[in-house]
């Protein structure tokens, strides 16, 4: 293992440890607890005329280790997050960038999944 | 009350629309300029039920006869709607083609003032054509917080008395 290799391994933890957030991930009557990095929110507008169409992403680093119990994340899945004391959901969808919904960062031992608020 | 021919006939689409359809709230028509279909988090702009919206596009107008102009009205016919917050995952076809459906029924037949007469509420208007250029957009189904949208370009004829 290369230093750069030691250094993204001792990363991931201590970054867990510093920013992570508990949510509760939900796949249709399977619930795992979880504690993800909250990642980018980012909110889009396609303006196409007279519709506007707007909505915020917003991702979440889940360790791999975490969701072993459901295997890879999946389309549809729900991850609720209390923020400031209200609970939020959030589902995994593919964002507008033309990303898919959910991908591996370079180790493979965190997934990075893409949400948004359904409504 | 605008006064415009175009804004008329886009208030009598609205109308007739309403009819037709009777919408139940949150369900609705409307004729505007713009539209914001937003985020949940803003109340402003928050999508729910389906909603149709009018906009008027664009007009020209040529002399037809000494007392007669004739006009193009181009109208443009958005119909919105999410795929039910409670229902994880992907919209389905089922749902999908329920608003296909709907547009083409009441916005494509349901505009067609054409082999079947003009309308009641205007003797002189005739419909030249109806173009969906998709049934739905697909990336606002996939990317677009699971968002059926549909739009559909019109073009009518009048005659409008000088």
């Amino acid at each position: 293992m290369n230093l750069f290799a030691k250094a993204r391994e001792w990363l991931a933890p201590a970054v867990q440890a510093a920013a992570g957030v508990s949510v509760t991930y939900t796949r249709g009557a399977t619930s795992v607890s979880l504690t993800p990095v909250p990642g980018r929110t980012v909110f889009v507008s396609n303006a196409e005329g007279a519709p506007r169409v707007e909505f915020g992403e917003r991702d979440y680093l889940i360790p791999v280790s975490e969701l072993t119990a459901l295997g890879v994340p999946k389309i549809g899945d729900r991850i609720a997050e209390t923020i400031d004391g209200v609970t939020v959901t959030f589902e995994v969808q593919q964002p507008n960038a033309g990303e898919p919904a959910w991908r591996y960062d370079q180790t493979r031992s965190v997934f990075r999944v893409h949400c948004k608020r359904p409504s | 009350m605008a006064t415009t021919p175009t804004l008329k006939l886009c208030d009598d689409l609205v109308t007739a629309l309403t009819a037709a359809w009777s919408p139940v709230s949150p369900d609705g028509v409307e004729r505007c300029y713009f539209k914001r279909i937003g985020d949940p988090d803003d109340a402003n702009t928050k999508l729910t039920g389906r909603k149709v919206f009018i906009f008027p596009t664009a007009y020209a107008t040529a002399g037809a006869t000494r007392g007669e102009n004739e006009y193009t009205h181009r109208v443009s016919v958005l119909t919105v709607e999410r795929f039910p917050a409670a229902t994880p995952g992907d919209p389905t076809t089922a749902w999908v083609d329920d608003r296909v459906d709907f547009v083409h029924t009441y916005v494509v037949k349901g505009f067609d003032y054409s082999e079947d007469g003009p309308p009641s509420f205007n003797r002189k208007l005739l419909t030249l054509s109806a173009e969906v250029a998709e049934v739905c957009d697909p990336e606002k189904l996939v990317t677009g917080n699971r968002l059926f949208y549909c739009l559909v370009d019109l073009v009518f004829s009048e005659l409008v008395a000088n």
